[in-house]
């Protein structure tokens, strides 16, 4: 017997489910209306969910640091959703509304930074600049007019110990260190780690900043080796690459990211007239 | 390879899920609400269900911590899509885990034309059934309607859902034609799906007889 075309239709929805539906197939069939009776999508997707589960019979524990990497990028999402509501909430506050709409907009970019480097694809740009910094992290420190600074938190592969220690950054200077405390040294004949720098006021995508190496768990300072100009970044990102760096992360493993707080931005200073 | 076609389900197991009863009240309302302390409540009552899960249709555990980071950020992004009042949480994130991992293999697969009809990825819970069933009985009653399923059909359910078989190593592990494979899988899935709509006791008749 001919099938009909609901019962194509229902077997091409299946197809979907079991991830076997080509798209010739979908548009030999996207027109026909289901009848009261047809499968709905939701109800074969469940029952194929269902079926996986079935197969569960011990659960194992999710490992610590995924665990934590997935716990950090939850919380930074889920600040963002309370962010948009609260952001609703103060607009009728006007005395409170514009240092909680900064801090606010700093959650937000926190959550949409980590977003944007998970799905970032693009290419680097060829463009080196491999200058040392012209001044030193104390200098840097004391000096810098429009100093921005953030602590280490855990990327989606943070180490086993605990990692402490910031990263600064001056525009105006195009300069900045790393500090690391806790920090697992590297095998520099077979991998390295590698900044990125977030700067979405220039570019989506990631800026190289560099590839370094570090030597012991003591506190290791390093200089940033910005490939182009940075101009506002809003975060930064180590990761572990081969030997010599990448120019295109697959960002695997992420041990460590920073983000800036842009209610701690130093203002540049206008120059008197 | 074992295809589980030659093992029936036992009875004890439908006594064995113990492990997939969580306790305590949904926190999806939480998260959706933008409650960040229930991010680690979430991250520690399903986590290892999650982890289990994909380890589980991937078979591969680079690929299952790709695929759990994925499924999370899915999660936290569709919280307020999730109803108590139309399934349980665990549900919800079971069909999420597995169009993740549909969504990664259409991205990989060889057959670039594989449909993907989830653009939006917007997530609704099916509407509840008539007597509305727990994740443990869910199970069983999916069990049940599976060996009611002719040997061929369960065993290509069973590789695919269970085992993250793709179509062609089902295929090549049956010998039979990728054709017949999928025609397995389609219509013992919506065979399934009729079996489950039935009333629990029906289903439980049939089996007897």
């Amino acid at each position: 017997m001919k099938p009909t075309k609901e019962t194509e239709f229902a077997e091409c929805l299946a197809g979907y489910v079991m991830g076997d539906l080509t798209t010739d197939e979908f548009k030999e069939h996207e027109s026909v209306k289901p009848s009261a009776g047809a499968p709905a999508l939701n109800d074969l997707e469940r029952i194929a969910a269902t079926v996986s589960l079935a197969a569960i019979d011990q659960i194992e524990a999710l490992p610590e640091g995924l665990r934590r990497a997935v716990s950090n990028t939850g919380r930074a999402i889920v600040s963002e959703v309370a962010t948009r509501r609260i952001a609703d909430v103060v607009e009728l506050a006007p005395p409170q509304t514009a240092r909680v709409r900064e801090r606010l907009a700093w959650i937000a970019c926190l959550a949409a930074s980590v977003l944007a480097f998970f799905f970032w694809q693009r290419s680097q740009s060829d463009f080196e600049r491999d200058a040392p910094p012209l001044v030193t992290r104390d200098s840097l420190l004391a000096n810098a007019a429009d100093l921005i600074q953030a602590e280490w938190i855990e990327g989606t592969t943070p180490p086993k110990n605990k990692v402490s220690g910031d990263i600064i950054w001056s525009d105006s200077e195009q300069s900045g260190y790393m500090r690391f405390v806790g920090m697992p040294a590297n095998d520099p004949k077979v991998w390295q780690y590698q900044l990125w720098i977030l700067d979405p006021s220039r570019d989506s995508k990631p800026i190289d900043g560099g590839v370094f190496d570090i030597t012991s768990e003591e506190e290791a300072v390093v200089a940033i080796q910005a490939k182009l100009p940075v101009n506002r970044p809003t975060g930064f990102v180590v990761t572990i690459e081969k030997r010599g760096g990448v120019v295109v992360s697959d960002q695997r493993r992420m041990p460590l990211i920073a983000f800036v707080d842009p209610t701690k931005r130093k203002k540049p200073v206008s120059p008197e007239i | 390879m074992d295809s589980g076609l030659e093992q029936p389900f036992e009875a004890d197991e439908f006594r064995n899920e113990s492990s997939l009863r969580f306790s305590g009240p949904p926190l999806m309302p939480m998260i959706a609400a933008g409650d960040t302390t229930a991010v680690d409540r979430f991250v520690e009552r399903y986590g290892g269900f999650i982890w289990t899960l994909t380890k589980k249709i991937t078979r591969n555990s680079h690929d299952a911590e790709d695929l759990v980071q994925e499924i999370f950020i899915e999660l936290w992004k569709n919280a307020a899509h999730f109803r108590p009042e139309r399934g349980s949480e665990i549900s919800f994130i079971s069909i999420i885990a597995r169009r993740r991992l549909l969504d990664r293999l259409r991205k990989t697969s060889a057959q670039a034309q594989v449909h993907n009809l989830h653009e939006e990825s917007i997530v609704e819970i099916p509407e509840p059934q008539p007597d509305s069933l727990e994740v443990a009985d869910e199970i069983a009653k999916v069990r049940n309607c599976l060996e009611q399923l002719s040997p061929n059909a369960q065993g290509v359910l069973k590789m695919i859902l269970q085992e993250g078989l793709s179509h062609q190593e089902v295929s090549t592990s049956l010998s039979l034609p990728l054709g017949s494979v999928k025609s397995f899988a389609r219509r013992g899935l919506l065979s399934l799906r009729e079996c489950v709509q039935r009333p629990f006791t029906a289903t439980l008749s049939e089996a007897g007889s």
